[in-house]
């Protein structure tokens, strides 16, 4: 507890804490505030950047702090991590003293490794290990519509927590992979073992501790197998790109979205109509707590880009308004079976009163003596309104469906 | 007077009616001879007093009616012109201000579409947040159906809407107008408007057993649906055509709900994205018999149709499609009956009237837009709210849309008052019909009363009558 003894540590890393939760309010200071809140972290930054999809001013940020991670050893830990303050904390309060894992290497570099070189395929890994996504995941327990994604998406946070409890700096000087990428970038040779003597020394001095990534060998292999393991995950996403669920407007290709998400829940808080869901594991584990569209009572507003707006990793392009209302969603499509107006269960045509873009319409056939509802693909974005109103139920007449899933 | 013969004789039926349903009450022994009247005498007559004719007549290949003076069947206060959702809100409303009031329908039964048109659904009452924006009158009518047996189903179930039994309301509908004591003429068709050299209106001409008579009035109110009235008198309007169909009635229907067992059996749970994508396109599949929506008669089904678009004021046309929707209707029962719970199913009755949407649009002192609808602006002048429906919540509805831009002394209600399409395609249902009809029947008392023209009608008094009737203003 040495470090608590710096005095300008303290306040700034409170300070920095404090930010962190105002960027990511629910109730953000700007649109796009929480994207900077991830994207400080190097680690996002770097794999961001060579997977080659967002650019921007937190990405910048990122690649700043990671500057100066280069000349101070763990900086960003010591002073602005507020995952890293939080653990200090919890692991205080906690069992730290049995710091069973002394002896156990550092997996941190390998996690770093493995998703840099995934980010070259397309593919960033473990890009979701990032504690600041974990730290930013939280925060969408407000927004939440149902217990269970209420419980994922601090699942991540508490898993940290209870590391901090039972194993005190296990996180932080072992896995995170944040706190490793600073360790590469300080060109230490070796990496710490003990976090707590990183932290006291002020300096950017050698490290003394056991060396968990001396082999240039060991790292190979790593790099080689982070590039296998991501052309691999790629064609599995592509294998399974017809059964994923809807996506957010402004998401990239299936095969890449689940890797390059970094779950930090950015755009479910954004989103207005509440349509944005983590996804529980429809699309096979690898999708796991990825934005997934649900249209239940809303649907995605003719006037709102606003996930397209906060996403760090670039798995949601940033798209503007019109553009976000070109994006195809997906595509709604009737099942006349249960559609009321087909059945003659009463006079509804909420569907095309519903469509902003004016793709439904009623037709008439002479034959079948019918009126059916009548979607103009050319038109219909998957923006999910008619579905949303629909009143057919718990399974509505109109759905959206993924395009090129027939 | 020809207003008090007609009242005696609505006394007399009031009386008639009552003896018989004492007479099925009591026990035979204590109904006395004495106490039963004579009939009118039936077989010939003497011949009444001689009757000037004037038909028709072919000339040069024309065929011309020759001006003649027509027989002024009554004088009233209000007249409304049709009696469906509109028009009887419109009649009792004005009649619960003490005025004079005569309530004109072509068909022998009151409640329009609601009732003749068998459009049972009575939709939208209810705000986003399933608060009822929707009463007045049509909660008392409604509360009427509550009590009776087999009435209405689904009542105060929001979101859900209610059903109701058209049997029943009509005979809703006929007890509260006899209640009321107002004038009413069935079988009576609204053919002409009677107006004054100064552009007002003053009554109008009707068709009836009884031959060509004029009705005088102070203020007329147009609840045709079709705004006969004042198309008649020379007001401007949008003409509309809109989808046509006839409504039907199955019997002996025992599958209550086919969407339940359709679940159960075709679509997996919500979050399976493998199960049941539709085939794309124009789909072929699943047209087999429908067998529509239970109603408040057990084993009775209502089914809808919506119909082609046609124009609902040309005789021809409607004539041609309800020939083909009859045969339609037979072709789809025998569809149906291939169903399970539907083998036995008959057709109970059709529609005795055709379902005409849209026909003629008013050209108001106001023109409620899509725009103020979607944006739901609030007015000044409210007369109340229709309830929220797709994605378009509740919005408030203005009383300029129930007065024309020129024509004195009438106010249109229901579905042929002044908005864009778009708009009138939700102003046009059951709940706001009521509305509109309240509204108007009340603004046309408050014109006999205050001696001014419709769109001088003092706002804030108009709607403290309806707030006073119950009405929701917000
Ligand atoms: C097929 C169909 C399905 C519908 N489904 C629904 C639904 O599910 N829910 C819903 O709320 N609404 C529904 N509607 C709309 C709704 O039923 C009608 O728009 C509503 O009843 C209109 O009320 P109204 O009083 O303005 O006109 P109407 O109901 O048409 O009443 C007008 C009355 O005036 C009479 N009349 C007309 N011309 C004359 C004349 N010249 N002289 C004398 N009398 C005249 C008519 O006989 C009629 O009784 C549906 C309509 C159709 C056609
Ligand atoms: S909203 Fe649903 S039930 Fe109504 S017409 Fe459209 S598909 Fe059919």
């Amino acid at each position: 507890m040495m470090h608590w003894r710096h005095p300008p540590r303290l306040p700034v890393r409170l300070a920095c804490f404090v930010l962190a939760i105002l960027l990511l309010w629910p109730v953000p200071l700007w649109i796009s505030a929480s994207t900077i809140a991830v994207q400080a972290s190097p680690f996002v930054a770097i794999c961001t950047l060579l997977a080659g999809w967002a650019f921007g001013a937190g990405i910048i940020l990122g690649l700043v702090l990671s500057a100066i991670a280069i000349v101070r050893k763990r900086w960003f830990c010591r002073y602005i991590c507020p995952v890293g303050l939080l653990l200090d904390g919890f692991s205080r309060i906690g069992l730290r003293k049995n710091a069973w894992w002394g002896k156990c290497p550092s997996i941190g570099g390998y996690i770093v490794l493995l998703t840099a070189a995934g980010s070259i395929a397309g593919y960033p890994l473990l890009l979701w290990m990032d504690p600041l996504a974990f730290f930013s995941s939280a925060f969408t327990i407000r927004t939440a519509t149902d217990i269970l994604s209420g419980f994922l998406s601090t699942a991540g946070l508490t898993f940290l927590l209870l590391i901090a409890i039972t194993s005190g700096d296990l996180w932080c000087a072992r896995i995170c992979p944040l706190g490793a990428t600073q360790d590469f970038l300080s060109g230490a040779r070796s990496l710490p073992g003990s976090f707590k003597d990183i932290l006291k020394s002020k300096s950017h001095g050698k490290a003394r501790y056991g060396i968990a990534f001396s082999t240039t060998r060991r790292a190979f292999l790593a790099v080689a197998a982070g590039v296998g393991l991501g052309f691999l995950a790629k064609r599995n996403g592509r294998a399974r790109a017809d059964r994923a669920p809807l996506r957010p407007p402004g998401a990239i290709e299936e095969d890449e979205f689940a890797g390059l998400c970094v779950r930090c829940g950015n755009c479910m808080r954004a989103c207005p109509s509440k349509i944005i869901r983590p996804d529980t594991g429809q699309a096979g584990i690898a999708g796991l707590l990825a934005p997934t569209v649900r249209y239940e009572g809303e649907y995605c507003l003719e006037d709102c880009n606003a996930c397209t707006q906060v996403c760090p990793s670039g798995a949601l392009q940033n798209l503007n308004l019109r553009q976000k209302n070109e994006y195809v969603i997906g595509e709604a499509q009737l099942d006349p079976s249960l559609c009321f107006l087909v059945r003659g269960v009463r006079d509804c045509d909420i569907c095309v009163r519903s469509c902003p873009f004016d793709a439904v319409q009623i037709y008439w056939d002479e034959d079948l003596y019918v009126a059916c509802p009548v979607v103009d693909q050319l038109k219909c974005n998957g923006c999910g309104a008619c579905e949303a109103y629909c009143p057919t139920g718990d399974v509505k007449a109109i759905r959206v469906w993924k395009s090129g899933t027939v | 007077m020809a207003k008090r013969i007609s009242r005696r004789e609505l006394m007399q039926s009031v009386a008639t009616g009552g003896l018989v349903l004492a007479g099925s009450m009591t026990p035979l022994e204590s109904l006395m001879a004495s106490q039963l009247r004579p009939m009118a005498k039936r077989g010939p007559q003497p011949p009444g007093p001689a009757v000037a004719r004037y038909p028709a007549v072919l000339a040069d290949g024309k065929v011309v009616q020759p001006q003649r003076e027509l027989e002024v069947l009554h004088k009233t206060e209000v007249l409304v012109v049709g009696g469906g959702p509109a028009g009887t809100a419109a009649a009792l409303a004005a009649r619960c201000l003490d005025v004079d009031v005569t309530l004109v329908e072509r068909y022998g039964y009151l409640g329009g579409l609601a009732t003749g048109g068998l459009v049972l659904a009575i939709f939208p009452l209810y705000d986003r947040d399933n608060r009822q924006v929707i009463r007045g009158i049509g909660e008392e009518m409604m509360q009427r159906l509550d009590v009776l047996k087999y009435g209405i189903i689904e009542r105060n179930r929001a979101p859900v809407y209610p059903t109701v039994d058209a049997e029943a309301f009509k005979y809703v509908l006929a007890e509260m107008v006899l209640e009321s004591g107002m004038d009413a003429y069935l079988d009576c068709w609204g053919v002409d408007a009677i107006i004054d050299s100064n552009y007002a209106v003053k009554g109008a001409v009707f068709e009836s057993k009884s031959g060509r008579q004029a009705i005088l009035a102070d203020v007329v109110v147009d609840a045709s649906g079709d705004g006969d009235i004042y198309a008649a008198a020379g007001a401007a309007f949008e003409k509309i055509k809109d989808n046509i169909g006839l409504v039907s009635r199955l019997g002996n229907v025992s599958v209550q709900d086919v969407l339940d067992e359709h679940l159960k059996n075709a679509t997996g749970p919500r979050d399976d994205m493998d199960s049941g994508m539709p085939a794309r396109g124009m789909p072929v599949t699943a047209f087999e018999g429908h067998v529509g929506s239970p109603t408040p008669a057990p084993g009775i089904n209502w089914l809808n149709m919506k119909g082609p678009v046609g124009d609902g004021l040309d005789v021809a046309e409607l004539s041609r499609m309800e020939l083909l929707h009859r045969r339609a209707l037979w072709k789809n029962l025998e569809k149906a009956r291939r169903k399970p719970g539907a083998e036995q199913a008959f057709i109970a009755e059709t529609a005795p009237q055709m379902g005409v949407r849209l026909t003629r649009l008013l050209d108001g002192a106001k023109k409620l837009t899509e725009k103020e609808m979607k944006t739901g602006v609030k007015f000044k002048d409210a007369i109340g709210y229709s309830g929220a429906y797709a994605n378009a919540p509740e919005f408030q509805i203005p009383y300029g849309c129930l007065v024309p831009a020129k024509l004195d002394n009438l106010l249109a209600a229901g579905r042929c008052v002044s908005a864009e399409f778009l708009v009138a395609d939700t102003l046009r249902l059951i709940p706001v019909c009521w509305v509109t009809g309240q509204a108007a029947g009340i603004a046309a008392a408050l014109c006999v009363k205050d001696q001014c023209k419709p769109r001088q009608v003092n706002v804030p008094r108009l709607q403290d009558l309806l707030l006073k009737q119950g009405a929701f203003l917000g």
